[in-house]
């Protein structure tokens, strides 16, 4: 798969009308077809990206980083950034989509990722002859990037894409410089979703790249994906810093329901009031803002501190 | 004929029934009595088909009952059981029409048997009532109905059985007589008639035959005067009783011997009067009295 | 008790039968498939009708017989034609199949277990499927490669259909000693495995991520979205099959009703019809669950509305269950699409919607007939 997106993007770099693309133009010009190969392997043409679905919040945010944001006429709910995305027509969450519902807004062209579902819409789409462009669900930074460029690709801004993947990558390397020397402290991810549902990130996971980017390290080392939360988990891995997505914390009352769930106010990050919360679409889903939040992160992680080793450059 | 050799049927070590052998007969009634839990409805299970013995073998005119073929079988005998857990709101031709289902039978072919069955079983002026929400005696008579709507006409191999437990059980005494009327006129037409009974006296009213069944064996097997004595009565049910001819009807009456109890020692009270026929229920609550009858030999 | 008795009318034969009771509840019954056939086509026609992309009934007609060949000289997009006959028309077929398939399935069910309340759920399969999904979804990332290669968009309806039969597998393997299936048996191990499953998906919802249970609560209300020919091309055979051999079924359920062992001496076979009824009944639920997720109610209520209406007779009561259940999850599904557009509802949560009030009607109307469920 991934392979396939690789390829997709060179095939992009390949036609004339890409190196030339404006970044400037209101709306993707039309300057002849587009043909990419999407993250499912599938041929895509794309004749014209002037009426565009988007379905995910991480392809809203690119698109409309490229400029092309107006040329949206509909997303899906998870397209929250730019706030403006939200008087646009709104076509349920990605996975669980309306083929007609997508049709009816007679789009040129739907880019979505490959979790579009259920299964047969994306089959349903093509066969009503309508080009749909499936992207990776990026996890990691390299899958991020590789989605930027086939979201650039398809809407004739590969110049633009080109320049956001550089913008990212010197931004993350700036946090990188400037936490290297740092001592790294131990975060805990904590991903809930309600009291019943408590999980807490390990390796391999966005969540601890994303910490890791910012010069951290994960607190957790043990195992692989996500695993429910116990109390002598969370206090053998004694974080010195607590990470949760905004939403995640809402969802289990707060911060005194976080101190409230077993082990937590055992470890050093509670005793010493160290929670940070993130902005959940940004940091995670690997869009445009993501070096960003990670900038942020990493100023929320290290403080003073930091501001201490960028003067002291 | 469907005969019963030396059959047995055991639950683990417990034997329900053995050593049962007797014959139905096509055109008479035969009866099966017996205390509770003597084994009757394990016997009538066997001959239905629906256990198969431990030991010995039924056969239906001289085949096993067991190498007859399900559908066959319904063709040539059905079965009234003593209780139906039918709770789905079918109405009562409906039900009777459910005997229909071994035949072949045109719809509306079928619906006449089921309302000329429903005639004989006196049901008729209940065919659009909702079966549930019949009383038991009604339910019990309608499941007659269908009992007779299966058998209705003639198979072409072997004769046709009906087998009966206890189809009086619910029944108030007009109904009992009448039900009972309608399997003797079964008889008479050629049907083998079983039944299980508890009244005594309905058996040696309608049966020609009775078969006494006491902790699952035969204690007695033959018609009403020779089977219904004192001595088997005591011996199948631990209870004293006198047996008198019938006043109007050529067969013997059993009738309990009050203020006995099941050992059959006498206790305080003895109002052997009221059991008379001559001024019967006069003499009842008057002071203790000698019994004018002999008390049986036990 | 006036004609009990008479020994000339007992076994006496018709010479010819002609019963007008017959020939009235012949026609009776008749009239109402046909009145369910009616408006199940009326279910289908309006489906087709709306949706989040305009086309007028004239247009769906002209479509559907520009297809045959024949101009009627109304004009239509190409568009128009391409979201009638590559998403409509497939998903309302597909909405036909499931609802009549898990209404037929509801209705052997219930008859089998004499039970009202019986539904696809009870022998497991629902449950199992559920499982099934549940670990496809929520596993298939730690499997890299292995299922949704090979499956591809069919992967978690593929498992859930397994999954179905294989707890259905269990509890009739559970309920059967020797010859004899016990229904009292199946029915207990079918509350314990169902508890064991539904432990099982509660476990894979604690380890899921957001997307995950996201797919998985979609999954568990249930959803025609995903209809293509190929979707209809995988339920066809079983609802099918279930449709030639459910009426095939329909006098021995009957006789079933009074109890197995009166069944039997009216000469049902009824081992081989229970047996018969829980593959027919399994298989459609299952097939229809993995083409569209969980869709409760229908299989359970229908066949008690169809009863409601005309009785129990099975002879009616499985042609018109199908019908009705098809009819129930058309007319949900087109509510599904068209409340909430350009987004949609689960359709799980529309049959309830759409089903209990009319079903809360005629049981409050026919409570007077008590014992009638």
């Amino acid at each position: 798969m991934r392979s396939l997106a690789l390829a997709a993007f060179l095939i992009g770099f390949a036609l004339p009308s890409m190196a030339q693309a404006d970044l400037s133009g209101p709306a993707a010009a039309l300057s002849g077809p587009v043909v990419l190969v999407g993250a499912d392997g599938v041929e895509t043409t794309i004749h014209d990206a002037s009426r565009i679905v988007a379905m995910g919040g991480s392809i809203t945010e690119i698109l409309y980083a490229l400029g092309v944001g107006n040329a949206i006429v509909g997303a899906d709910i998870s397209s929250n950034h730019p706030p403006e995305i939200k008087t646009k027509p709104r076509l349920g969450f990605f996975r669980t989509a309306s083929s007609e519902g997508i049709l009816s807004l007679n789009p040129s062209v739907v880019i979505g990722s490959v979790g579009l579902g259920p299964p047969g819409v994306p089959q349903q789409l093509r066969s009503a002859g309508v080009p749909l462009l499936l992207s990776e669900e990026a996890k990691t930074i390299e899958q991020a990037f590789e989605r930027i460029l086939l979201v650039g690709d398809a809407v004739s801004r590969s110049a633009g894409a080109l320049e956001m993947i550089d913008a990212i990558r010197a931004s993350l390397e700036q946090t990188r410089a400037a936490t290297e020397d740092l001592q790294a402290p131990r975060v805990l991810f904590i991903y809930a979703r309600g009291a019943g549902s408590v999980q807490v990130a390990g390796a391999n996971t966005a969540a601890e790249t994303t910490i890791e980017l910012a010069g951290a390290t994960n607190a957790i080392t043990g195992f692989n994906e996500y695993r429910p939360l116990t109390a002598e988990a969370v206090v053998t891995a004694a974080p010195d810093v607590i990470l949760m997505p905004e939403r995640g914390l809402e969802s289990i009352g707060g911060i005194e329901g976080l101190m409230a769930l077993p082990g937590i106010a055992l470890t050093p990050a509670a005793q010493n009031g160290r929670i940070i919360t993130v902005d959940d679409s940004k940091l995670l889903g690997f869009g445009p803002r993501f070096a960003d939040a990670v900038a942020e992160l990493a100023k929320g992680l290290f403080g003073a501190e930091l501001l201490k080793a960028e003067a002291g450059r | 004929m469907i005969s019963l050799h030396n059959v047995a049927y055991l639950i683990g070590a417990k034997a329900l029934v053995s050593d049962v052998s007797f014959e139905v007969m096509p055109g008479a009634v035969t009866a099966l009595v017996g205390a509770n839990g003597a084994g009757k409805s394990t016997s009538l299970k066997l001959m239905s088909g629906q256990w198969t013995p431990s030991k010995g073998d039924v056969r239906i005119d001289g085949q096993p009952v067991g190498e007859i073929p399900v559908d066959e079988l319904a063709l040539r005998r059905s079965v009234l059981s003593q209780q139906s857990a039918l709770t789905f709101g079918f109405k009562v031709d409906e039900v009777v029409q459910l005997g229909r289902t071994p035949h072949g039978s045109s719809a509306a072919f079928d619906a006449e048997i089921a309302s000329r069955a429903m005639e004989i079983a006196g049901v008729s002026h209940l065919k659009d009532r909702f079966y549930p929400t019949l009383s038991g005696g009604e339910q019990q008579r309608v499941h007659l109905a269908r009992a007779l709507a299966q058998i209705w006409e003639q198979p072409s191999k072997g004769e046709r059985y009906l087998l009966l437990d206890e189809p009086t059980a619910s029944l108030d005494l007009a109904h009992q007589h009448a039900v009972l009327e309608t399997a003797r006129d079964c008889a008479d037409a050629g049907v083998g008639v079983f039944t299980i009974l508890h009244d005594l006296n309905l058996a040696a009213q309608y049966a020609d035959r009775i078969i006494v069944l006491h902790q699952g064996h035969m204690i007695a097997d033959g018609s009403p005067a020779d089977v219904l004595t004192p001595e088997i009565i005591l011996k199948a049910y631990d209870m004293p009783v006198m047996v008198t001819p019938h006043p109007c009807a050529s067969c013997p009456m059993v009738v309990p011997i009050p203020g006995r109890n099941r050992s059959g020692e006498e206790v305080a009270v003895s109002a052997a009067a009221s059991v008379r026929g001559d001024g019967a229920g006069q003499a009842r609550g008057l002071a203790p009295s000698e019994p004018e009858y002999p008390l049986p030999v036990i | 008790m006036a004609t009990t008795g008479d020994a000339q009318t007992l076994f006496s034969l018709p010479v010819n039968a002609p019963s007008t009771v017959t020939r009235s509840s012949i026609s009776r019954r008749t009239l109402f498939l046909m009145g369910c056939a009616v408006l199940l086509l009326v279910s289908m026609v309006l489906s087709l009708g709306f949706g989040a992309v305009t086309i007028s009934p004239i247009q769906v007609l002209s479509i559907l017989l520009s297809r045959i060949g024949i101009d009627t000289g109304v004009a239509f997009e190409t568009q128009q034609e391409l979201v009638l006959l590559g998403i409509r028309l497939p998903r309302v077929i597909l909405g036909l199949l499931v609802g009549a398939g898990l209404s037929l399935s509801g209705a052997l069910l219930q008859g089998l277990f004499r039970n009202p309340l019986a539904d696809p759920s009870l022998v497991g399969v629902s449950s199992g499927s559920a499982l099934g999904a549940a670990i496809m979804i929520v596993l298939s990332s730690s499997l890299p490669g292995f299922a949704l290669s090979a499956l591809g968009v069919f992967s978690v309806g593929f498992a859930a259909f397994v999954g179905g039969l294989i707890v259905t597998f269990i509890v009739y393997r559970i309920a059967t000693r020797g010859s004899m299936t016990s229904v009292a048996t199946m029915l207990l191990a079918g509350i314990a495995l169902n508890a064991l499953c539904a432990a099982g998906t509660g476990a894979l919802i604690v380890l899921s991520d957001d997307n995950q249970l996201r797919d998985l609560t979609f999954w568990t209300l249930g959803s025609l979205g995903g209809a293509t020919w190929t979707t209809i091309l995988v339920i066809l055979p079983f609802v099918l099959i279930a449709l030639i051999g459910g009426p095939m079924l329909a006098r021995a359920l009957n006789a079933m009703l009074l109890s197995e062992s009166e069944a039997r001496h009216l000469g049902i076979r009824t081992q081989q019809v229970k047996r018969f009824v829980i593959v027919l009944a399994a298989m459609t639920a299952g097939a229809a669950t993995a083409v569209a997720g969980l869709i409760g109610f229908v299989g359970l209520v229908v066949p008690h509305l169809v009863r409601l209406m005309v009785g129990p007779d099975h002879r009616t009561v499985i042609p018109a269950s199908a019908l009705l259940g098809a009819t129930l999850l058309v007319v949900a599904d087109l509510l599904a699409r068209v409340v909430m557009q350009p987004s949609e509802i689960p359709i799980g949560i529309l049959t309830a919607i759409a089903g209990a009030p009319f079903f809360l009607y005629l049981l409050v109307r026919s409570k007077h007939r008590e014992g009638l469920i």
